[in-house]
């Protein structure tokens, strides 16, 4: 009898479970597929893998655009400079933190030795701590020098252990001259790069221009950054689209009497022991400002170091402090007497010492009384009461229009950061007295900054047109130098008036044989000496002196502004200001190259 | 009829048999050509593939100088911006005022200037750094590598008929 063994029985269990097991995984496989189609996020993967293994986004930042003067003298430009830090995980492996201590430390006067080692020495962290900065902002020179260093160790088989170390180039704002027009230029705060910090502008931090021009043309100057997709795989590599620099800027500043005011502004507040001087020399035909300072300065290339450059009024008080300007301010009252037809260079005026407006009396300085006087010898001795009387004459409604025509209570519009204004009080503003018809017509009771009243006054020296303050001549875009054309802001008086007026001011500077005068050439110009106003009135001692003018009168050339803030060595302007305006119209006049008017007439003639 | 039908059929088979026997390769030859086939092939594939690695081993070198020669044209240009600033530095108004002191020279004075009258060529002129919007600068390609030969041609004719009546009386 064949007895074979039977097989053992299969079990089947096994395989089921198997096939269970298989086909959850299928249907585990089928919803991940699904999920990875439908889920948004995961829309993103390929681009992240694309950009991880493919292609880098990179974003290229513009070189910044240059500052010139007018002559084409760099004011503010791009210099290079090196960040240095240390790939962690590389010197790690190559423990070269202690080697990279000590060369470095030898170059750099900071970071130490010591500090330079404990950076080095950070633990690696993927993602979180692979590169360590250890200096940026590191001159050329410095970098050229561990250059040399490295290049001298390899020559001489010199072991010289700095692996993991690094260096990239990079631009920093740099201004050649230091703090020469720095008011007027502000700077660029290079601590903190676009590029480097995230935000930035968003958070309100000032990462770009600050102040005066880098910050009113911040965006033309920074140009605009681009974003390029850069492939990783060589074959593919692409040439960089061109990235067009910033804007370059043409400014209407003349160096030479930018420096000239500057020694000049600094002379007189150490002299006058004044608490600060500011100085505008101006063009009145186009409006461009020629030169503009005002104390203190600041040396640009290390403005970190001044914790009250942020005080907006005080960096540029040219432009940003508002103030009572006085006397000079009866130009433009006898502007508007002379244009209106209210008085004539011949109407007299009988001074007795004060003249009541609103039922209040006002005043001559320190109660002077002129007696009979016409109208060049009411701006020659700066009569308040017979400028009360001319706007008393004129009325407030048309003495008000012509301050408005004037540009007095609104921005001139200059293209700098910051630009202040006060607001004019008019007849039916609930704080505009009748009084005050009286005081703003010698310049007291309202509040002017120093460029509202060259430009105001500039229509006496420009046959009765006021051309629009600016400073930016010219601007270099796409290699194309494009020229700002000047323009007209309003011709508040007429030619006629405008030249009587010079007429009786260059009068009233030689009738009183003011220190302003500068033999040769014929010059208009008004002193002004304000009180403070204090919480309780004008009880200080303490005054503004001010100087307007220009010249040469028959075919003016430039406009001199001098606000000197409560000098100490006395309180006239006549004193003060005028002497500091002979010395800028001296040194204005020599580089500008003004004949005197005699050899002028005499080049006149055929 | 039938068989002749037949017996034509039988030998038209017969002859078929015996041209396929004919015309039948020799197996060493058959291998031969599927050798040199297969070499062929093989040659094909390697010269292409020969042709792609070469291509791609200069493309990938032009790759790495463009990358290396954008670096240096950004290096030199930010060592440009630089040495004008140094420049610029060097010629600053207040290290020229001291130079000047230095050799002797004095602040102009009014009283001692003189003036004479000079050609308006002579006067200091305003900085001009670059061309005016209406100047066209010059193209950096010139039109004959963009030109096709029929516009080359029809170029010339009209060139030439210009001349020819500039030419006449």
């Amino acid at each position: 009898m064949n007895t074979t063994p039977s097989a053992p029985p299969i079990s089947l269990s096994r395989f089921y479970l198997l096939g269970i097991i298989f086909s959850l995984l299928s249907v585990a496989a089928l919803i991940q597929i699904i999920r990875l189609q439908s889920d948004a996020r995961a829309q993103e993967l390929p681009k992240i893998g694309e950009a991880l293994y493919n292609y880098e986004t990179r974003t290229l930042y513009p070189e910044r655009g240059e500052i010139f003067d007018r002559w084409g003298n760099l004011l503010a430009g791009n210099v290079e400079v090196y960040e240095v830090g240390v790939a962690l995980d590389e010197v790690q492996r190559a423990r070269s933190a202690e080697s990279i201590a000590r060369t470095l430390s030898e170059i750099l006067e900071n970071p130490g030795y010591a500090e330079i080692k404990l950076a080095a020495e950070t633990p690696y962290q993927k993602g979180k701590a692979e590169f360590v900065t250890i200096a940026d902002f590191v001159p050329a020179q410095k970098i050229r020098v561990l250059e040399d260093k490295i290049k001298t160790a390899k020559e001489n088989r010199t072991p010289l252990n700095l692996t993991g170390l690094y260096w990239s180039a990079h631009p920093m704002r740099y201004y050649p001259e230091n703090d020469l027009a720095s008011n007027v230029l502000g700077f660029v705060n290079f601590l903190k790069r676009p590029e480097n910090v995230a935000g930035c502008q968003e958070n309100g931090d000032w990462c770009g221009g600050h102040l005066g021009v880098e910050e009113y043309y911040d965006n033309l100057l920074a140009g605009t950054p681009i974003q390029v997709r850069l492939p990783k795989d060589p074959r593919k590599i692409d040439n960089l689209p061109p990235i067009p620099p910033g804007s370059s800027l043409i400014l209407t500043i003349d160096r030479e009497i930018q420096h000239a005011i500057e020694k000049i502004a600094d002379e007189a507040r150490e002299t006058s022991g004044a608490e600060a001087v500011t100085i505008i020399v101006a063009n009145p035909r186009n409006g461009e400002i020629l030169g503009m300072t005002s104390t203190p300065r600041y040396n640009l290339n290390r403005y970190w170091t001044y914790p009250e450059i942020i005080d907006i009024p005080t960096f540029n008080r040219a432009i940003s402090q508002v103030y009572e300007p006085g006397s000079v301010f009866k130009v433009l009252t006898m502007a508007g007497g002379l244009d209106s037809g209210v008085v004539t260079p011949e109407s007299t005026f009988l001074d007795v010492g004060s003249y009541v407006v609103g039922g209040i009396p006002l005043h001559n300085w320190e109660y002077t009384v002129w007696g009979m006087q016409d109208m060049t010898g009411c701006m020659q001795h700066s009569i308040n009461a017979c400028l009360a009387w001319v706007a008393d004459q004129m009325g407030p409604t048309r003495f008000y229009q012509y301050l408005e025509a004037f540009g007095i209570g609104r921005r001139t519009g200059i293209d700098l950061a910051y630009e202040a204004v006060f607001p004019l009080r008019r007849p039916g503003d609930t704080n505009w007295h009748e009084v005050d018809l009286g005081t703003n017509s010698f310049g007291q009771g309202v509040s002017v900054t120093p460029i509202q009243m060259v430009a105001a006054i500039s229509a006496v020296a420009n046959e009765g047109k006021i051309m629009a303050p600016h400073i930016v001549k010219a601007y270099i875009r796409n290699g194309q130098q494009i020229e700002v054309s000047p323009k007209l802001m309003t011709a508040p008086i007429k030619a006629e008036t405008a030249r009587t007026l010079s007429e009786m001011l260059a009068n009233a500077l030689v009738n009183e044989a003011s220190p302003a005068v500068v033999p040769g050439y014929r010059l208009a110009g008004k002193t002004g000496t304000a009180s403070i106003p204090t919480a309780q009135g004008y009880t200080s001692p303490l005054t503004n002196a001010s100087f307007v003018g220009w010249g040469p009168v028959d075919d003016p050339r430039f406009i001199v502004y001098i606000w000197m803030e409560k000098p100490a060595a006395s309180p006239w302007a006549s004193v003060i200001a005028a002497p500091v305006f002979h010395d800028v119209a001296e040194q204005v006049i020599t580089i500008l190259r003004i004949p005197p008017d005699e050899v002028r007439q005499q080049m006149k003639q055929p | 009829m039938n068989d002749q039908t037949f017996g034509m059929t039988g030998q038209k088979l017969t002859m078929d048999r015996t041209l396929f026997q004919a015309y039948r390769e020799s197996p060493w030859r058959i291998q031969v050509k599927r050798i040199g086939l297969g070499l062929a092939i093989f040659a094909l594939i390697a010269l292409v593939a020969g042709i792609y690695l070469s291509i791609s081993a200069q493309a990938t070198e032009v790759g790495y100088q463009i990358t290396y020669l954008e670096a240096t044209r950004e290096a030199q240009t930010l060592e440009i911006a630089s040495l004008r600033s140094e420049l610029a530095s060097l010629t600053s108004a207040s290290v020229m005022a001291q130079r000047a002191r230095d050799l002797g020279f004095q602040p102009a004075d009014m009283s001692q200037a003189l003036y004479v009258p000079v050609e308006s060529s002579m006067v200091r002129r305003e900085a001009q750094l670059a061309p005016p919007p209406t100047s066209k600068p010059e193209p950096l390609i010139k039109p004959a590598y963009k030109q096709s030969l029929w516009d080359w041609i029809l170029e010339e004719i009209l060139q030439l008929r210009i001349n020819v009546r500039e030419a006449q009386p």
